[in-house]
């Protein structure tokens, strides 16, 4: 193990360092700033003092055996690789006074130690995370029985994204459904829509918004029925559901279709 | 617009003791007798046994047609208490807004085994993404993969696929990034009540401080 001929010297030393470890369970890491944090560590380096000549060298030989190793060199760390020879010839070179004030406001090296620092406290609250209770994992709750969804509680914060999606998503379902050819005169009246949705939503049984939307022919009326159940959702006439985040969205009527008071609606436009 | 509807005022939001002719439902959820003292903290156990979501103190009160402001919340503090003294293989935990029954950590490889589920998995580039996500949110894709150092939009979807991580808007910035943020799934995943539960980052960098600091540098406020 410790005498692998053809391998960089940088190779062995750092299978020195892991000597327990067969070679295929060298760390893997997710990118250059995982790498650079896991030299600085090992090498016992404090990252506001960073020592670019040490790092640069260490990087780029763990480069070598990542290669020598047929592990793939992402593009990322060869970036890292360039920005780290850039960092080290910049202080290897005599610096102009002038130059030096005009680059005053983004030193490269104080950003590469700044991002070194970000990234392990995330590393950090990463590993925190890992140590939860994971549902499904420590813990465990009991599985969902199935109920019929018109009984259940209705929850109202359900996010307005999704109610986007769900739209354009039958939208684009239909979209070549519908013919070219045909070209017909449309009555649109907003409020023959809402009318329409408390008719067919009457009785309070949840109907879901996408069997809603697939029940209207054309984009415009579909538009206009969508704007009206806004508006009348608003006036607190329907509510959303919708069964945990993402999930399916479902529309109920708190009014008989009959009852409503639809004085307030936006006035139509005329023509 | 219609001019031929009555002036019935119906009020939004549903205040249920206003309308004038409530319907069987809400005469049956009215006429629904709230438990006996000695029978509510038993009632609430079996409200939270019988549903798979965690339930807030209030909707636990609603489903119980318990108007006393506490009592429920009370009850819920002696259930866990209970099951804590009794060393039960159940505990109440409040997760996501909500009360729920969970196993005990110590128990999961036996209900593992009668499941025969194998315990869920997150990659690490995963469970920092998440991370990430969650101290920064609202974050753009670009932002976390700024930190991070690496692609992140397999990731994301991944998360996003998942119910852990979802869109909550876009950005002003050219191209409408979307911005991500965590879900009530998140929360439920880890066992967290909200947000502020997540270890602050102060606590992190508390942490790190062990290194001896020569040239204090300036670390930019997260």
């Amino acid at each position: 193990m410790a005498s692998l001929p053809g391998l960089p010297s940088a190779v062995t030393a750092l299978l020195a360092f892991h000597p327990q470890q067969p070679v295929v369970r060298t760390p893997v890491f997710e990118g250059p700033l995982d790498l650079l944090l896991y030299l600085i560590r090992r090498d016992g380096i404090d990252v506001r003092n960073l020592p670019i000549a040490h790092i640069t060298r260490e990087y780029l030989s763990y480069l070598e055996l990542m290669e020598a190793m047929d592990l793939g060199v992402a593009g990322e760390f060869l970036v890292m690789a360039a920005t780290l020879c850039q960092l080290k010839s910049r202080e290897l070179l005599p610096r102009d006074p002038e130059v030096e004030l005009e680059e005053e406001e983004e030193d490269p090296r104080e950003r590469l130690v700044r991002r070194l620092i970000e990234y392990q406290r995330y590393k950090e609250a990463s590993e925190e995370l890992s140590l939860r209770p994971w549902l499904g994992r420590d813990v465990y709750v009991r599985p969902a029985v199935e109920v019929d969804p018109s009984d259940r509680p209705l929850a109202r914060d359900i996010d307005a994204f999704a109610l986007l999606e769900s739209f354009y998503a039958t939208l684009e379902a239909q979209a070549e459904g519908e013919p070219v050819h045909e070209v017909e005169l449309e009555e649109y009246s907003f409020t023959e829509r809402v009318q329409w949705l408390l008719q067919l939503l009457d009785g309070g049984v949840a109907v879901p918004l996408s069997t809603i939307l697939e029940k209207i022919g054309g984009r415009t009326q579909r538009v206009l029925t969508f704007l009206a159940l806004l508006e009348i959702t608003r006036m607190g006439m329907t509510v959303l559901e919708q069964e945990g985040h993402l999930g399916p969205i479902a529309v109920a009527s708190v009014v008989a279709a009959d009852e409503a008071d639809l004085t307030n609606l936006p006035r139509e436009e005329a023509g | 617009m219609s001019e031929d509807v009555d002036n019935l005022i119906v009020l939004p939001g549903v205040t249920v003791g206003l309308v004038d002719e409530p319907s069987e439902e809400v005469e049956a959820i009215e006429g629904l007798a709230p438990p006996d003292p000695e029978f509510l903290m038993a009632a609430v156990e079996a409200v939270l046994f019988g549903c798979d979501q965690p339930l807030s103190a209030d909707a636990v009160r609603v489903a119980l047609n318990v108007e006393l402001d506490g009592a429920v919340e009370g009850a819920l503090e002696m259930l866990r208490t209970a099951y804590q003294e009794r060393g039960a293989g159940i505990e109440l935990v409040e997760v996501a807004g909500g009360w729920q029954m969970r196993t005990v950590q110590r128990a999961a490889p036996y209900v593992a085994r009668a499941l025969g589920a194998k315990p869920v998995r997150l990659s690490r580039p995963a469970v920092e993404t998440l991370a990430i996500v969650a101290y920064r949110q609202p974050v753009t894709r670009s932002e976390v993969e700024d930190l991070r150092g690496v692609e992140c939009g397999g990731v994301l979807r991944a998360l996003v696929s998942r119910g852990l991580v979802g869109t909550v808007g876009r950005t002003d910035d050219p191209g409408r990034p979307l911005l991500y943020g965590t879900t009530p799934g998140f929360l439920s995943f880890f066992g967290l009540g909200d947000l502020s539960d997540l270890p602050t980052l102060r606590d992190l960098r508390e942490m790190q401080a062990d290194d001896p600091a020569e040239g204090p540098v300036p670390v930019p406020e997260a």
